[in-house]
C-alpha cells in the first residue's frame, strides 16, 4: 500500500493557520480586541495663555488624533477662561486675569475609550492617562497642545 | 499501470496549484488592504490661515517698511524655502499689552515699542481624514507655530492662530 505522505500545498496550508492563530493570540494580547467591559472616560485638557480664536477651530463632536493619524478620542466640552497672571514684584506675588481682549486658559474635554485599571485610566488598554501627563492632539483644523487636568469615568449613554 | 507510464507518486496537481494561487491573492490583497485602511488620497480644499508674528520690534521695522515686505500678493514659504505655503492675502497690525504690577494690582498696558503682525494666507491644501489640512506635506493647523517667509520678512517663530476652509 502506498505510504500517503504531505505534499507542499499540506505544508502551506498549516503554516498559514499557525500564522493566523499567533496573529489572533496576538492582537487580543495587545488589546486590540474590544471587550464588552470596555469603558469611557473624560479627559480634561488644559492650555494656558492662548490665542482665543484657537477654539474656534474646533467643533463639539469632533473626532480628535494624534500626531501619527491614530484616533484619540471625541471632543466633547470646550471651556474658555480669562487667562490667568501671576506676578512677582519684591518678593510678593500679584494674580490677575485678563480681559475679554486678551489671551484666554482653554479646557477641552474629550471622551476616551479605555479601561480603569487600580483607579487608572488606560486609554484602549495601553497607555495610562494621569493627570499633569502632556497630551498633543489634532483636530481637521486646529492643534490641542495641553497637560491633562481632570479624568473621570464618563456616563454611559 | 501500463508499460512506460510513470506513477505519479506526491507533487502538485493543477488543482493544488488554483488553490495555492488564489491563497496568495488574498494574502497579497489582505496585506495591501491592512497597510493602506484608511488612507485616502485626499481632496483639495482651498483654506485661509492667520499666521501671528509676536513681538516684533517696531523702533527698527515700522508698520510702513513691514507692509512694504510683506506685500499683499506675495509668495509665503516654509522657513527653509522648499516648500510654498500659499500666498498673502491681508496683512494687519494688533497692539501688544504687558502685564505689569502697579501700585498693588496687576495691570496690563500696551507695548509701543512692539507690535503684533497678523498675516492672512491664502492656500490650497489636501484634507485627509485624520491627516487635516496639508499644504505641500507641511500640516497647517491653528495652534501650531514654526518659522515663515513672507515676502522679504522672514518670521522664525510665528504661530498660526487660525484656519478656515474657503471652499471645496
Amino acid at each position: 500500500m502506498k505510504e500517503r505522505r504531505g505534499n507542499v500545498l499540506d505544508l502551506f496550508l498549516i503554516l498559514l493557520l499557525a500564522f493566523s492563530l499567533i496573529g489572533v493570540i496576538g492582537r487580543m494580547a495587545e488589546g486590540g480586541v474590544s471587550s464588552a467591559a470596555e469603558e469611557e472616560a473624560l479627559i480634561d485638557i488644559y492650555v494656558p495663555a492662548t490665542e482665543a480664536r484657537l477654539f474656534e477651530c474646533l467643533e463639539i463632536g469632533e473626532t480628535l488624533y494624534l500626531g501619527s493619524g491614530e484616533y484619540y478620542g471625541v471632543l466633547t466640552e470646550i471651556g474658555v477662561f480669562p487667562a490667568q497672571v501671576r506676578l512677582e514684584k519684591d518678593g510678593r506675588v500679584y494674580l490677575g486675569a485678563w480681559d475679554a481682549d486678551g489671551p484666554k486658559d482653554l479646557v477641552f474635554t474629550v471622551r476616551v475609550k479605555g479601561a480603569f485599571r487600580d483607579a487608572v485610566f488606560h486609554r484602549e488598554g495601553r497607555e495610562s492617562l494621569l493627570v499633569g501627563d502632556g497630551v498633543s492632539l489634532y483636530g481637521t483644523r486646529a492643534h490641542i497642545s495641553g497637560r491633562v487636568s481632570g479624568v473621570e469615568r464618563a456616563e454611559k449613554d | 499501470m501500463k508499460n512506460g507510464e510513470r506513477e505519479r507518486v506526491g507533487g502538485l496537481n493543477g488543482l493544488d496549484w488554483c488553490i495555492l494561487l488564489l491563497i496568495a491573492a488574498v494574502l497579497v490583497g489582505a496585506l495591501f488592504w491592512y497597510l493602506f485602511r484608511g488612507r485616502d488620497m485626499g481632496e483639495e480644499r482651498e483654506i485661509r490661515y492667520t499666521v501671528r508674528v509676536f513681538n516684533v520690534d517696531t523702533s527698527q521695522t515700522d508698520e510702513e517698511t513691514l507692509r512694504s515686505l510683506i506685500s499683499v500678493g506675495s509668495t509665503v514659504y516654509s522657513e527653509n524655502g522648499t516648500a510654498v505655503l500659499g500666498s498673502v492675502e491681508t496683512v494687519t497690525f494688533s497692539t501688544r499689552r504687558i502685564a505689569a504690577v502697579r501700585d498693588g494690582s496687576v495691570i496690563f498696558t500696551e507695548d509701543k515699542g512692539h507690535t503684533n503682525v497678523d498675516v492672512t494666507v491664502r492656500a490650497m491644501a489636501n484634507a485627509k481624514v485624520g491627516d487635516g489640512l496639508r499644504v505641500h506635506d507641511l500640516r497647517i493647523a491653528a495652534g501650531m507655530s514654526g518659522g515663515f517667509r513672507m515676502g522679504g520678512f522672514c518670521a522664525q517663530n510665528a504661530s498660526v492662530i487660525s484656519v478656515e476652509v474657503v471652499a471645496e
